[in-house]
C-alpha cells in the first residue's frame, strides 16, 4: 500500500476517461445507426468485437502490456474507427481495420500510452490506400425512422459526400441536413450538432482543455474562409467545411487523444493549428476530398518535436538567467 | 485589504474539507501524564540531551541543546521527571503536584539589540511552524546580510483539513501583530504584508481589524489554491516577483514567516518563553469531534484523540499534518512535534484507493505543476536512472507539493519518484563534495610534503653553501 504523500486524489482515473469520451460518442453513432441502418450496426459491432478480442489476446501474450482490457480504451479506439468508415462497409474491411488499430497502432509499441499514431487514424488510413473503393462507397442516408433500420434493407442507394462532390465540380450543401445527420459521410461524422455537444460535454467535464479543439478549427476555417472568399469554386462555403467530413469529429475526439498529442498547453494550440490548417492544404490542393485522418497523422508525428519545443519555462528559471 | 498581484501558474483546488474544524475554537488540553520529545524537531542534527534520567525538570527548562548547524534547543513543556533517554527521544512523566516553571530566557547584552533578538528566538528553539521546521533563527540571520524590504506572514493555509493558522489569526491577531512588530525590527523590512487566503474570510477580517492602524502593514487576499502557502508561490503573489531558481528568497529582499512562528517569536521576545505548545488541528471522518487544540509538544496523539471524544472508527490512515504532504504514521501513541500543525484520522472513504496504470500522457501534471515543471517527462528519465537529465529538467525546482500525484487519472506516485530523485540528487551532490574535498585535502597534502621536500633540500643546499668547511676540503683537494 502506498503510504507517501499526498493522501488525496481528484478522482478522476483512466477508466472514467475513457469511458466520458465513449458515452460522448454514443448519441452520434447511435445517430449513424438510424441514419444507415443494420449494416452500419454490424460493423460497429465488428469493429467492438474485434478490438475486445485483440486487445486481450495481446494482454495474454504480453505480460508487460499497459493498460488493461477493460480501460475503455480500445473500445474507443474501435468506436472512432467504426465512425470514421463509410457506413455500409463490409464487416471483413471493419475487422481488418480494427485488428491492424489495435496490433499494428497500439499493442506493437506496448499498450496503451505508448504508440505515436492514433490507431483509429492510423488504420483509416491504411485501409482507404489498401482499399479505395471500399472506403469511398459512400451511402445516402435514409429519412430518420424510414429507412433500413425497418427494412433490414442492405443495399443503400449510393451518393457522394458535399466535400467529394466538390472536387468533382458539383456544389450541393443543405446546413441543415449537415447539423442533424442527414448528409452522406461516414457512419459516425454527419450528425454535427451531436458532435459538438458531445465535444463541449467532455470539455465541461475536463476531459479535454480547449486548446486542441479551438485551435484545430480556427486554423482550418480562418485560411478555408478566406479562399472560398477569393474563389469559391476552389473549396465549399465555411459552414460545408466546418459541418461535412471529419473536422468535428477530428477535432474535438480524434486530435484530443492524450497519448498522441502534445502535453502543454502551448503545444496544444501549435499542434492543433498545425492539425486544422494540413486539413485546409488537403482539401483545397490534395487530391483527396478530405484530409482529417492523413493531418492526424502528420501531427501525431510532429508531437514530440513540439513536446520538446514547447516544454514550459521553470519558475524561477528566466529570472536567473537575467541575472547571470 | 489588497489583491494578489498574480494568480501563480499551475495549482490544484482539493476538496478542503476545513468545515469539519474552521468554527471550532482552539480548546486547551488537560495536562497529559507523559510526553515523548524527539530529539530531531528542526532541519539539522538531532540535539544533545543536557537531562540525565531521574531528574526532575522545571517547565520551560532546556533539556536538549542544538547541536551545530540548523539544530535547535528543546525544552520541556511541563514540569516533569525524565523517565528515559535514547537516541532518538527524551521521555517525562509529568508531575501531578503544582507546576513550577524555569525562569524565563535572559538576553545576551553583548550582541547588538537585532543580533540580541534572534540569539533569543534561537534560545527559545522556534523553527518555522508550517511544517518545514527550519529554524527561524537561522532564516532571520539572512536579514543581517542580505537587505530586507518585504515581509511576509504567511496566513494561506492551503493544505486541505487544517484550520490551525485561521483559528490562530481569528482568535490571538493581536499576538501575532506583537510577532510582526518584532519581526520588522529584527529585519528592518518597511512593509509587511499578511497573505490569506480569500476561502478564509473571518481572519482575513480579524486581521484587518487588529492591523487597521498599522503603517506598512497590510493584508493580501490570495487565491484558494494548492499551494498557495509554499513560499515561492506566496512571494510571487504577493510581491509579483520569482525567486530565481536556486536561490533565497532574502536574496530578492523578502522573508516569510507562518503566524504560528509569529507568535512564537512574540512570546519568545516578550515573555522569554521558549516554544513548548502550539496549535493543532485535529480533523478527520473517523474522528467523533473534530477540533483544534492547544497542546504541548511532545503529547501522545492518541492522548489528544481521547481528551477531544476519541474516535468513531478506525482510521485507515493517521497522517501528520496536511493530506498533501503530511507523513502517514502507523503508530497512534507518536508524539506530535513543533511542526505538527495537523492530525489527521481519515477513514477509508477520505482516502484514495486508485489502481496505478500507464501514463496516458494526457498533461494534467503538467498544467497543475506550480513550478512550471514537467512531470511525465522527469518520471520517464528517473525511471531510467537518469538523473543528470532530471536536473536538467528541474529535478531540484520541485517542491514535492503532490500536485501532479493528485490529478494524475493513472495514478503515477510521481511524488514518490520526485522525492527519491532529489534525495539521490542531494547525496551525490555530497559525496561529490566529500571526494571534492578529499582531493583538495590530497593535492594540499602532496603540495606540502613537495614544498617541505623542497625547503629541506633547500635549507641544506643553504647550510652547505654557508659551511665553511666544505670549499676549504675543496682546496686542499685541489692543492692535493
Amino acid at each position: 500500500m502506498n503510504l507517501r504523500a499526498p493522501h488525496a486524489h481528484e478522482g478522476i482515473t483512466i477508466p472514467t476517461l475513457m469511458f466520458k469520451v465513449n458515452l460522448a460518442l454514443l448519441p452520434a453513432a447511435l445517430l449513424g445507426i438510424l441514419q444507415f441502418g443494420v449494416p452500419a450496426l454490424f460493423l460497429m459491432l465488428t469493429c467492438l468485437g474485434t478490438a475486445l478480442l485483440c486487445e486481450s489476446a495481446c494482454h495474454r501474450l504480453n505480460s508487460q502490456a499497459a493498460g488493461r482490457l477493460n480501460d475503455g480504451s480500445a473500445l474507443l479506439t474501435a468506436l472512432l474507427l467504426a465512425m470514421s468508415l463509410p457506413p455500409h462497409a463490409p464487416l471483413w474491411l471493419g475487422a481488418l481495420g480494427t485488428g491492424f488499430a489495435i496490433l499494428f497502432g497500439k499493442q506493437i509499441y506496448g499498450g496503451l500510452g505508448q504508440n505515436l499514431f492514433n490507431p483509429a487514424m492510423l488504420a483509416r488510413v491504411v485501409l482507404l490506400i489498401a482499399f479505395p473503393v471500399e472506403m469511398t462507397h459512400w451511402i445516402s442516408p435514409s429519412d430518420l425512422f424510414a429507412g433500413h433500420w425497418y427494412g433490414l434493407n442492405i443495399d443503400g442507394i449510393s451518393g457522394a459526400t458535399t466535400l467529394g462532390l466538390h472536387k468533382e465540380g458539383k456544389e450541393q450543401f443543405d446546413l441543415m441536413a449537415h447539423l442533424t445527420g442527414l448528409s452522406s459521410g461516414s457512419l459516425g461524422e454527419t450528425a454535427s450538432i451531436l458532435l459538438v455537444l458531445g465535444g463541449l460535454w467532455l470539455m465541461q467535464q475536463q476531459v479535454f482543455t480547449w486548446h486542441v479543439p479551438v485551435a484545430t478549427l480556427v486554423c482550418c476555417l480562418l485560411p478555408g474562409s478566406l479562399l472560398w472568399w477569393f474563389d469559391a469554386s476552389a473549396i465549399p462555403n465555411p459552414l460545408a467545411q466546418l459541418t461535412s467530413g471529419g473536422l468535428l469529429l477530428g477535432a474535438f475526439f480524434i486530435a484530443t487523444d492524450p497519448v498522441t498529442s502534445p502535453t502543454s498547453a502551448k503545444g496544444k494550440l501549435w499542434f492543433g493549428a498545425g492539425l486544422g490548417f494540413l486539413v485546409f492544404v488537403i482539401r483545397a490542393f490534395g487530391n483527396f476530398p478530405e484530409g482529417v485522418a492523413f493531418a492526424v497523422l502528420i501531427m501525431n508525428a510532429a508531437t514530440p518535436l513540439i513536446d520538446n519545443f514547447t516544454r514550459q519555462t521553470i519558475y524561477g528559471s528566466t529570472v536567473a538567467e537575467d541575472k547571470a | 485589504m489588497l489583491k494578489a498581484r498574480l494568480k501563480p501558474h499551475g495549482g490544484i483546488h482539493p476538496d478542503s474539507h476545513k468545515q469539519l474544524t474552521s468554527d471550532k475554537p482552539i480548546k486547551t488540553l488537560d495536562t497529559p501524564w507523559r510526553l515523548l520529545l524527539p530529539l530531531k524537531q528542526h532541519a539539522g542534527a538531532p540535539a544533545l540531551p543536557v537531562v540525565a534520567v531521574g531528574e526532575q525538570v522545571l517547565a520551560n527548562q532546556l533539556l536538549a541543546k542544538g547541536n551545530g548547524r540548523f539544530s535547535m534547543p528543546i525544552h520541556s513543556p511541563l514540569a516533569a521527571t525524565v523517565t528515559a533517554i535514547d537516541g532518538q527521544q527524551i521521555t517525562l512523566r509529568v508531575a501531578s503536584e503544582a507546576q513550577r516553571s524555569a525562569p524565563p530566557l535572559a538576553r545576551n547584552g553583548e550582541l547588538s539589540e537585532r543580533e540580541q533578538m534572534i540569539a533569543l528566538v534561537e534560545q527559545a528553539g522556534i523553527v518555522g511552524m508550517g511544517g518545514a521546521m527550519f529554524p527561524t533563527a537561522d532564516k532571520l540571520r539572512l536579514s543581517l546580510r542580505h537587505s530586507i524590504d518585504t515581509l511576509i506572514i504567511n496566513g494561506s493555509e492551503c493544505e486541505p483539513y487544517l484550520t490551525c493558522d485561521d483559528r490562530l489569526m481569528q482568535e490571538q491577531g493581536v499576538q501575532i501583530l506583537g510577532g510582526i512588530r518584532y519581526l520588522m525590527q529584527i529585519t528592518q523590512a518597511s512593509r509587511c504584508f499578511i497573505g490569506i487566503e480569500s476561502n478564509k474570510p473571518d481572519a482575513i477580517e480579524a486581521m484587518e481589524s487588529v492591523c487597521r492602524d498599522e503603517v506598512g502593514i497590510d493584508i493580501v487576499a490570495l487565491p484558494a489554491l494548492y499551494p498557495m502557502g509554499s513560499e515561492k508561490q506566496l512571494i510571487e503573489a504577493v510581491t509579483g516577483i520569482q525567486v530565481p531558481s536556486g536561490k533565497l528568497s532574502a536574496d530578492v529582499g523578502v522573508l516569510v514567516q507562518n503566524v504560528a512562528t509569529c507568535i512564537a517569536v512574540f512570546h519568545a521576545l516578550r515573555f522569554g518563553r521558549p516554544l513548548t505548545h502550539r496549535v493543532i488541528t485535529l480533523s478527520g471522518d473517523a474522528l467523533e469531534e473534530p477540533t483544534n487544540v492547544y497542546a504541548p509538544i511532545g503529547m501522545p496523539i492518541s492522548e489528544i484523540i481521547s481528551q477531544c471524544g476519541g474516535l468513531k472508527s478506525t482510521p485507515e490512515r493517521i497522517v501528520l499534518g496536511g493530506p498533501m504532504m503530511g507523513k502517514a504514521i502507523q503508530n497512534i501513541h507518536a508524539p506530535v512535534t513543533k511542526g505538527t500543525s495537523g492530525i489527521l484520522l481519515l477513514t477509508r472513504q477520505e482516502v484514495p484507493h486508485p489502481k496505478a496504470s500507464a501514463c496516458v500522457r494526457c498533461g494534467r501534471c503538467v498544467a497543475a505543476c506550480p513550478m512550471s515543471l514537467t512531470p511525465l517527462d522527469l518520471v520517464g528519465v528517473l525511471k531510467q536512472d537518469k538523473l543528470d537529465e532530471a536536473s536538467s529538467l528541474g529535478l531540484a525546482d520541485c517542491l514535492l507539493c503532490g500536485s501532479c500525484a493528485y490529478v494524475c487519472p493513472a495514478a503515477i506516485p510521481l511524488t514518490e519518484y520526485f522525492d527519491w530523485g532529489k534525495q539521490t540528487l542531494q547525496r551525490q551532490r555530497l559525496s561529490e563534495q566529500k571526494s571534492e574535498r578529499t582531493r583538495a585535502n590530497g593535492d594540499a597534502r602532496r603540495e606540502r610534503l613537495s614544498r617541505e621536500a623542497a625547503e629541506k633540500e633547500a635549507a641544506k643546499a643553504a647550510k652547505a653553501a654557508a659551511s665553511p668547511r666544505r670549499p676549504r676540503r675543496q682546496t686542499t683537494e685541489e692543492a692535493s
